[in-house]
């Protein structure tokens, strides 16, 4: 239900006029945020009730609905604004109320016709001047007037009017708004300030506030409560009633009730009484009268301390404009208005009159610039100078103490960090930048035998921090196979290295494939204690476990994005949550500035990211000196050789938060954004709907990744060109696709088909003991990707099972040789963020690890270079969990030693065939004897052919359907 | 493409309380009692909310109030009522479970602020007719308690133990003993020079914080000797450094008091809450940015949840297109995020 509904709903069943007045306030609220079609259509559902269920009878013909049929009429298209009016008129509820009249009246302000607003004047004096003055009635009308007809409209009126001069601008620049609007009201009551400027604060100032808040010279400002008060009164129309005059108020204090604040009745007409409000004296008259009308003056027994400070007679008065709305009145019965009206009119003359006797002697100080000559003017603003005079003697602590001592400003070398981006950089530890942002930390205890080898981390082992020959410049663009349908602007020979680029990156630079670089990271999860899911027991999960080493119990959602290699530098786990350690370090250097933080933190990177983390850094992510395949510039330079791929749409502004269940719009595209899927290191995953009504997965990183899109779309690309069937099903099927891309300053969206099975980890965690069929099954087909994805040139980087998704069920119609054929797909691989393309980088080799904890390939463990090994290995590593539900661990400590430690059952027909499979990928001599993968495809064929068998099949794949449909979200 | 930081949060420690998004949210309150989970947010269109939020992020909203006309505040007043007051100048208590709501008396403007001394039983209330009104939660019917009035409008109030602390539109600060409202105990100029937006006592109610919208928080002793007037101080908070070298200025509209810790926390125009340390002078965590303004905070009773409210208050000169959602967010605040070093 729309959120209309809701609060109509909810009037429906409680039809009280407090819910009306509710209603009527939460509809105008809604209606700058709903289009109007969509408004009006909720509005007419709401008269039709109104108007014919008995149960609002009573509300019918309260001037509150009078708020309702004022948006009606700004949405009213057939009708006209004017034409609705006249439908009300004909209804006749409203032919006692002048706010009804003034509302019609409008209408045809705005259409310009004089004739049938003279009209209204005239309907509205006639039926009203039994219950209310004259001047009273034209009041309003005169306002509209002066607003919307240019010519002299005096004739039309009764009551002369000579104070057109009450109304000078006050304001610099403001749209030219009924005079009588609440708000015009209130800033007749503020200080002028020039809102051009804004530098309201001071040099060096901005500020998005409206100058309506700040205090001048003659006054103090307002707050942003009364005018946002006096904003909603506009809308509701409650300004036209002239009952919306400012108040003054006192409260009778015994000992010193010597001052009133005061409002300047402005818009008083000549002859116009203001309602002033009763005299509180009796007080112990019901509270109800009380708190609407309370005295303009003093009470008589009041003791007036004389002015001392003449020179404020000379300045404009201030005066503090609050509005009390008639809604004060509407809590009172309709008939009771008229009648205290006229006793207040009387009180009023009585009060003007002794009032003005005090002030002859002042009176040419007492010259205004409005040439009001009602006296309660002067008595108003006399007062209030009064208050003031007595004011500036009160007491303060000494004016060189109260202000704020420079010396003692807390955080002063802050007050350069302003900008939220300088606090994240540089208080990374102590920000929160989103709250279900999580970064999976693998902080692995230090007591754990360093997997693989001997390299923990390059430092520490000279030897292989040879720097590689500076290659060749390679020119870009410059493609092998021209099939690649690169477009013709790439075959340029501009050079796109330079030196740095292929040597490396200058030392003490912490290059990183993903942010931070270097910025000392802390395990949050430490620093802030969340010791509640460190708790829970290993037992609980099934066999099929990710390995985590924190313990730390991650849920599937979480596990749907495998967490992404943690960069992070491991502090020192103390007992306590609160890392002590960290704090000395960087806790202490709160007290300085930020940008001397910065420089603290870089000048003390190197050291930094050594002492404070753990000797054993096997998540070094330092690729220093080497190549780096992931470095974005490289990256940046390897995009631009390619025209933007059109689905991709660039802002530059920053990322709007995405938020579950809340709207995302970009691009002129409105996403639902519903449930968060998963989130990896720095991605989250979200399911949302599209305006269309589809559901799609939208990926929401930040930093910003375009690259995700370039890569998606070279690899469709590439997959297209070659014209094969085999390769459509797979760019079709089989690779993740991008619809649409927003990228921001900050972050990117990606969206991209939601599958709802699942990932390919889900299934195997929610299928026991899979059979040999399914394996198989799955593990063709993800060669067979592979296959392709490497013969476009494409390194994915991060094979493993969270990486692919189910697309789909299995057919049960589908026979042995189909389901082995070329064209049945199952599976799709997404996630390429880490993706290289090699294509244009050619002869280039890497080295380092990157990738995630447990799947780095042996290059990477041992040191040598790598290009297309890390996906080999990845399969490998799948295949192994495919087969035996449970992760394997790297064993071996040279080439050709590798395996992977997988306990695979002798009766499992795919058990020989694997571990041949692990042999070769793992131990690859060379970048340029990379083993192939139609050894795996073929291998497990053959086993296929040879030992399928119908029904086990039929079993497996009605479990993996069940698997299916057990993981769905 | 630049490289940000991507700090590590815990796992969602945050949670959105089902509140209309395009309601403006002028308090939130939590009850203060003790094991109390009660949540209530007072909203322009006139309702009252009161939620129920639990530990682990289910929260149901467990009682609506309509008053008809904008509340612009709330508050608790023992464990079954609750106070609320707005711009049709009535203050009226509701009962919390039936969901009944009193006249118990009146301003002659606006009723803005609303605190509850338990010690008393009295809600305190000060509106834009410049008064204070002290009401009997037991026994009313009669009127105010007591009255008084002060300079201006009351923009901000806090009560502790029996201290109230008013700041008015004319930037004066007032110090009343609530069992004698006619003589003022303190009242002196705002140490800051701009509008007053908000005043909290410290839990131990011997200093208050002052806020302003020139983006700075003034902490202020009660007692004015001497040595302790040396204590003062105050810092600018909520402020962003643009490109040109200028400062963005956000007016800080809201402070909440750490029950416990006696660190409190900010909240301003730029969306962000910070967590402060007035005893170090330091900031201990500055949480994520939120759509829009922060409008109210309020810690529960131990300390351990944060109410954030997130509601365009229409403060700038060009209101922001499409008016931003207002939300409600509790964030689940843990020892080292608002403990002092």
């Amino acid at each position: 239900m729309s959120d209309f509904d809701v609060a109509f709903k909810f009037l429906l069943e409680n039809p009280t006029m407090e819910v009306f007045i509710g209603f009527a306030t939460q509809v105008e609220m809604m209606a700058s945020r709903i289009p109007s079609d969509e408004m009006k259509s909720n509005i007419l559902k709401v008269f039709t009730s109104i108007l014919s269920d008995r149960k609002f009878h009573e509300i019918r013909v309260n001037e509150e609905v009078l708020r309702i049929y004022n948006l009606l009429a700004g949405c009213s298209q057939r009708l006209g604004a004017t034409g609705v009016y006249e439908q009300i008129e004909k209804k006749g509820y409203f032919e006692k109320s002048l706010k009804f009249h003034l509302q019609w009246a409008e209408q045809y302000g705005k259409a310009n016709n004089l004739e049938k607003f003279k009209h209204v004047l005239d309907l509205a004096r006639d039926r009203l001047k039994s219950t209310m003055a004259n001047n009273k009635i034209e009041a309003g009308f005169r306002d509209l007037a002066d607003s919307y007809f240019k010519d002299d409209v005096d004739y039309l009126f009764l009551d002369p009017d000579n104070t057109m001069a009450i109304f000078d601008s006050r304001y610099i620049g403001k749209p030219k708004n009924r005079r009588r609007s609440s708000i015009n009201m209130l800033r007749r009551g503020c200080p002028v300030v020039d809102p051009t400027k804004k530098n309201f604060f001071g040099p060096k100032t901005k500020s998005l506030l409206r100058s309506e808040f700040l205090d001048g010279e003659n006054g103090f400002g307002t707050s942003p409560e009364e005018f946002r008060f006096a904003l909603l009164n506009d809308v509701a129309g409650d300004e036209m009633d002239i009952e919306m005059d400012e108040e003054t108020h006192i409260v009778p204090n015994n000992k010193t009730a010597d001052f009133s604040i005061v409002k300047n009745e402005n818009r008083r007409r000549q002859l116009s009484i203001v309602d002033e409000e009763r005299n509180t004296s009796d007080e112990a008259d019901s509270e109800k009268k009380s708190r609407i009308y309370s005295p303009i003056v003093a009470t008589k027994d009041a003791i007036r301390v004389p002015l001392r400070n003449a020179s404020f007679l000379n300045e404009k008065p201030p005066t503090t404009i609050t509005l009390s709305s008639d809604t004060k009145l509407s809590a009172f019965d309709n008939e009771s208005f008229g009648e205290i009206e006229k006793d207040n009119n009387e009180k009023l003359r009585e009060m003007e009159s002794g009032r003005k006797e005090r002030t002859s002697s002042e009176s040419e100080k007492s010259t205004r610039s409005q040439k009001s000559n009602v006296g309660l003017d002067i008595l108003a603003e006399n007062n209030c100078l009064e208050a003031h005079a007595a004011f500036s003697d009160t007491v303060h602590i000494g004016k060189e103490r109260t202000m704020m001592h420079e010396e003692h400003t807390m955080m002063e070398d802050l007050k350069s960090l302003a900008s939220t981006q300088n606090v994240t950089t540089d208080f990374s530890v102590y920000c929160d930048p989103d709250p279900t942002f999580v970064v999976h930390s693998n902080a692995v205890n230090s007591e754990d035998v360093p997997r693989g080898l001997n390299m923990r981390y390059d430092e520490q082992s000279p030897e292989h921090q040879e720097v590689l020959k500076p290659k060749p410049v390679v020119e870009v663009g410059a493609m092998d196979d021209a099939s690649y349908n690169t477009p013709p602007s790439t075959k340029t020979t501009e050079k796109y290295w330079d030196d740095s680029l292929i040597v490396g990156f200058t030392p003490g630079n912490v290059i990183t494939s993903t942010p931070a670089a270097h910025i000392p990271f802390v395990n949050v999860e430490d620093y802030f204690g969340n010791t509640q899911n460190i708790e829970k027991p290993q037992e609980e999960r099934p066999q099929f476990v990710i390995p985590d080493a924190t313990g730390i119990l991650q849920n599937r959602l979480n596990r749907r994005k495998s967490t992404a290699p943690a960069k992070q530098v491991e502090v020192e786990t103390k007992p306590t949550p609160f890392d002590e350690s960290l704090s000395e370090q960087l806790g202490r250097r709160l007290s300085l500035g930020p940008e001397e933080m910065a420089n603290k933190l870089v000048e003390a990177a190197p050291v930094e990211v050594e002492e404070t983390g753990r000797k054993d850094r096997r998540r070094s992510e330092v690729i220093r000196q080497e190549n780096n395949p992931w470095d974005e510039n490289l990256r940046a330079r390897i995009m631009r050789v390619v025209p933007t791929p059109t689905n991709m749409h660039e802002f530059e502004t920053i990322s709007p938060k995405i938020l579950a269940m809340k709207s995302f719009e970009a691009g002129g595209e409105t996403y639902d954004i519903r449930t968060l899927l998963g989130q990896g290191g720095y991605a989250k995953v979200y399911k949302a709907i599209t305006e269309e009504k589809k559901m799609v997965a939208v990926k929401y990183e930040i930093p910003s990744c375009a690259w995700e899109v370039y890569i998606c779309d070279q690899m469709r690309t590439r997959l297209l060109a070659r014209n094969d069937l085999t390769t459509q099903i797979i760019a079709n099927q089989c690779i993740m696709q991008v619809t649409d891309a927003y990228i921001f300053s900050n972050a990117s969206l990606l969206v991209n088909e939601y599958h709802e099975f699942g990932s390919l980890l889900d299934n195997i965690n929610n299928s026991k003991d899979p059979n040999w069929h399914i394996s198989c099954f799955l593990l063709v087909q993800l060669a067979k990707i592979l296959e392709q994805v490497h013969e476009c040139g494409i390194v994915h980087g991060d094979i493993k099972p969270d990486n692919f998704m189910i697309t789909r069920k299995i057919d049960m119609g589908w026979e042995a040789d189909k389901l082995m054929g070329t064209d049945v797909f199952v599976v799709k691989l997404i996630d390429w963020g880490r993706a290289i393309d090699m294509s244009r980088l050619k002869e280039r080799e890497f080295k380092g690890r990157a990738g995630t904890e447990g799947f780095d390939c042996p290059e990477m463990i041992d040191g040598r270079g790598w290009t297309y090994q890390p996906d080999f290995f990845g399969y490998a590593a799948t295949m192994t969990v495919l087969i035996s539900g449970t992760y394997s661990k790297v064993v071996g400590s040279e080439l050709g030693d590798y395996s992977l430690d997988v306990d695979i059952k002798r009766r499992n027909k795919l058990r020989d065939p694997a571990m041949e499979i692990v042999k070769d990928y793992l131990n690859i001599p060379s970048c340029s004897q990379l083993p192939k993968w139609s050894t795996a495809i073929d291998s497990f064929t053959n086993v296929w052919r040879e030992n399928f068998d119908i029904s086990a099949w039929r079993q497996a794949a009605a479990k993996f359907n069940e698997a299916c449909e057990k993981s769905k979200k | 493409m630049a490289f940000q930081g991507a700090t590590i949060v815990a796992a969602p420690n945050e949670f959105k309380v089902p509140f209309p998004s395009y309601l403006q949210i002028s308090k939130v309150q939590f009850q203060k009692e003790f094991g109390s989970r009660l949540l209530a947010a007072s909203s322009w269109d006139g309702t009252l909310r009161i939620f129920d939020i639990g530990k682990v992020g289910e929260i149901t909203e467990k009682m609506l109030f309509h008053n008809g006309k904008s509340l612009l505040t709330c508050t608790f007043a023992g464990y079954n009522k609750i106070a609320c007051g707005g711009v049709d100048h009535n203050v009226k208590l509701v009962d919390i479970e039936t969901g009944m709501g009193t006249l118990i008396g009146s301003h002659a403007l606006a009723v803005r602020c609303s605190e509850y001394n338990p010690q008393t039983n009295n809600v305190v209330t000060g509106g834009w007719d410049s008064a204070v009104k002290i009401w009997d939660t037991r026994s009313y019917g009669n009127g105010a308690a007591s009255q008084t009035s002060v300079s201006s409008s009351v923009y901000a109030m806090d009560v502790h133990n029996n201290q109230i602390l008013v700041g008015t539109k004319q930037r004066k600060i007032y110090l009343f003993d609530i069992r004698n409202l006619q003589e003022p105990l303190q009242v002196r100029e705002s140490p800051l020079k701009y509008q007053t937006r908000c005043v909290q006592f410290f839990p131990n109610g011997e200093a208050f914080v002052v806020s302003s919208i020139e983006g700075r928080v003034a902490v202020e002793y009660v007692d004015q000797s001497n040595d302790q007037v040396k204590r003062k101080y105050a810092f600018k908070c909520h402020r962003e450094k643009e490109a040109d070298g200028t400062e963005l200025i956000y007016p800080v509209h809201t402070i909440a008091f750490h029950p416990k810790h006696g660190t409190f926390a900010t909240g301003g125009s730029d969306g962000i809450v910070n967590i402060w340390d007035p005893f170090n002078r330091k900031r201990i965590i500055q949480l994520h940015k939120f759509e829009t303004t922060i409008s109210s905070l309020s810690f529960n009773e131990d300390g351990t949840q944060l109410a954030i409210a997130s509601s365009y208050q229409f403060e700038h000169e060009n209101d922001p297109k499409p008016l931003p959602s207002n939300s409600i967010t509790i964030r689940h605040i843990t020892d080292p995020e608002s403990r002092p070093k």
